[in-house]
């Protein structure tokens, strides 16, 4: 059983189709790369599977549930947890707090359990060795704000790693990342694959898609145009096309 | 020692501490503004009335009745703001308060224009509280809504509260059920508004829905922000203030609103956090106090 599979995906904004009849799978234990020109729909698809809009037709399961339609904090529960393109730390609070709050998602659904102190030491442990794993301890007291992109972007895989996902989602983890950062970084993404984590990439940077995924997905207005290993991908016709335009008649 | 007037402004400027300190749980920690915070404190004010005048029944089960009241209508008009951010929650809730001013007003149940008075002067196990007595009681309820304050935020509700107030997309997306904890800011702050309310209705004995309006909303919304929204210290500093000021100088009371007005935009321009907010002019010097050397700090 694939870990996530989606069938049929549409998604319609105001009579522009954003995803178009979208089927893929993510197997457990890959990376799968999604690749595609700007408004190609890559992180439109992000947002189908996270909840944060509803697909206008499809489906989407995870695992063996249907997670089409159901609200962004429950789909984070089951353990799907998601990046940002242009990245959202919550800005006033402290590294540790903001990996806190992903944390408390064992605590919230209960009022029970929402009532308890936040702070304990255990909890703060646990955030402190998850900014540890991403090298931004020293800097835990620091408001997120403060921090530097390419901080920003670790801070917030801290944060998604702090819901225990099974399957992580990064939208364009090295855009905007000097050459050295940008290298870290995969090698970190590589580290939570191979620690067990299936992980979803949008990508701009070729040479970084094609190096870490095995398998690439390409998009072209909101449409599947190949799916396979990057060798084939990169001397498939159609993928060339979106990417260059066609020759001149 | 104090005289009567004395006492009298002290417990309306606690009845104004305590509607600061629940504004301040739904704009200050959840960041959801309201522009229409006194319906609640008109909600609690007006079920108190009426348990009072209709049913006899005692101070401090009218406390309770309009907590709960509050609470419930609260959570009510708490789902219409749960679709809206920013400038349109802002306009719903002053809507709101709108409504809830109208239906006073307009209804014959709430005594209409004529507002509701005969209501009884607060007893305490039979004993009737004298102006000071009332006061200590104030002040110890007062507590009570601080420690609530304090507790909740230190737990998970609180970081929830945080996260949405920081960012609500990515507080969904880290497993924050926004809707249900935005609800609780709303039934939380508004029942403790409703409890300001019955306060305020067995206080005078009489009310009336002109006290309920927009203007008193915003003067609630001045003190949160002028003192330092998202603190505990700020919106009781900001209440004690500007429930003071115009105390201190009669002539002052003519131009209270004016006074407000100039006193918000200063602190917009020159103090966004409010006087006591984090990294405010008087609370770094306050600290600084507290701290005289380095090495302690």
């Amino acid at each position: 059983m694939p870990l996530l599979a989606a069938e049929g995906l549409t998604k319609e904004f105001d009579g522009l189709t954003a995803v178009k009849n979208l089927s893929f799978r993510v197997e457990e234990g890959e990376v799968l790369g999604v690749i595609g020109p700007n408004g190609a729909g890559k992180t439109t698809l992000f947002n189908l599977v996270c909840g944060l809009c509803a697909p206008t037709a499809g489906r989407i399961r995870f695992r063996d549930r249907a997670i089409h339609g159901i609200r962004p904090h429950q789909i984070a529960a089951l353990g799907i947890a998601r990046t940002f393109q242009l990245v959202r730390p919550f800005p006033n609070l402290s590294l540790t707090e903001n990996v806190l709050v992903a944390h408390g998602h064992r605590f919230y659904p209960s009022l029970g359990g929402s009532l308890r102190r936040a702070r304990t030491g255990q909890a703060v442990a646990t955030a402190e060795a998850l900014l540890d794993r991403v090298g931004l301890r020293e800097h835990r007291h620091s408001p997120a704000r403060v921090l530097p992109l390419g901080m920003k972007k670790r801070l917030e895989i801290a944060r998604a790693l702090a819901l225990d996902p099974s399957l992580l989602l990064l939208d364009e983890p090295s855009g905007g990342l000097p050459h050295e950062e940008s290298r870290a970084l995969i090698a970190l993404i590589r580290e939570l694959n191979r620690g067990g984590i299936t992980i979803l990439l949008i990508e701009h940077n070729m040479p970084v898609v094609m190096d870490v995924c095995r398998r690439l997905l390409v998009l072209d207005h909101g449409e599947q145009i190949a799916a396979g290993d990057p060798a084939a991908i990169r001397a498939n016709p159609r993928v060339i096309e979106a990417y260059l335009g066609t020759a001149a008649p | 020692m104090l005289n009567a007037y004395t006492v009298t402004v002290l417990i309306t400027i606690g009845i104004y501490v305590i509607l600061a300190l629940s504004l301040n749980m739904i704009t200050g920690y959840a960041g959801q503004i309201s522009l229409g915070h006194a319906a609640f404190f008109g909600i609690g004010a007006y079920a108190a009335a009426l348990a009072s005048t209709k049913l006899g029944s005692p101070f401090l089960l009218n406390l309770l009745l309009a907590a709960l009241a509050a609470g419930i209508v609260g959570a009510m008009l708490g789902i219409p703001c749960l679709r809206v951010r920013d400038d349109f929650l802002a306009i719903t809730t002053m809507g709101i308060g709108f409504v809830v001013e109208a239906v006073f007003l307009y209804t014959d149940f709430f005594g209409g224009a004529m507002g509701i008075g005969n209501i009884a002067a607060p007893h305490l196990v039979g004993v009737e509280l004298g102006k000071p007595a009332f006061l200590v009681f104030i002040l110890a309820v007062i507590l009570g809504v601080v420690a609530l304050d304090r507790w909740l935020g230190r737990s998970w509700v609180g970081l929830a509260w945080a996260s949405i107030r920081e960012d609500e997309t990515a507080a969904g997306a880290v497993g924050v059920d926004i809707v249900r904890f935005k609800v609780i800011a709303f039934v939380v702050g508004s029942a403790i508004a409703g409890v300001a309310g019955a306060i305020y209705a067995h206080f005078l004995t009489f009310i009336m829905a002109s006290n309920f309006g927009f203007g008193q909303s915003i003067v609630v919304l001045s003190m949160v922000v002028l003192g330092g929204i998202g603190t505990i210290r700020g919106p009781i500093v900001g209440a004690i203030v500007l429930g003071a000021l115009p105390e201190i100088s009669r002539p002052l009371l003519e131009y209270r609103t004016l006074l407000y007005g100039i006193l918000l935009m200063l602190c917009m321009r020159y103090q966004p956090e409010g006087l006591l907010g984090e990294g405010s002019f008087l609370w770094n010097a306050a600290r600084a106090l507290r701290r005289p050397t380095p090495r302690e700090a």
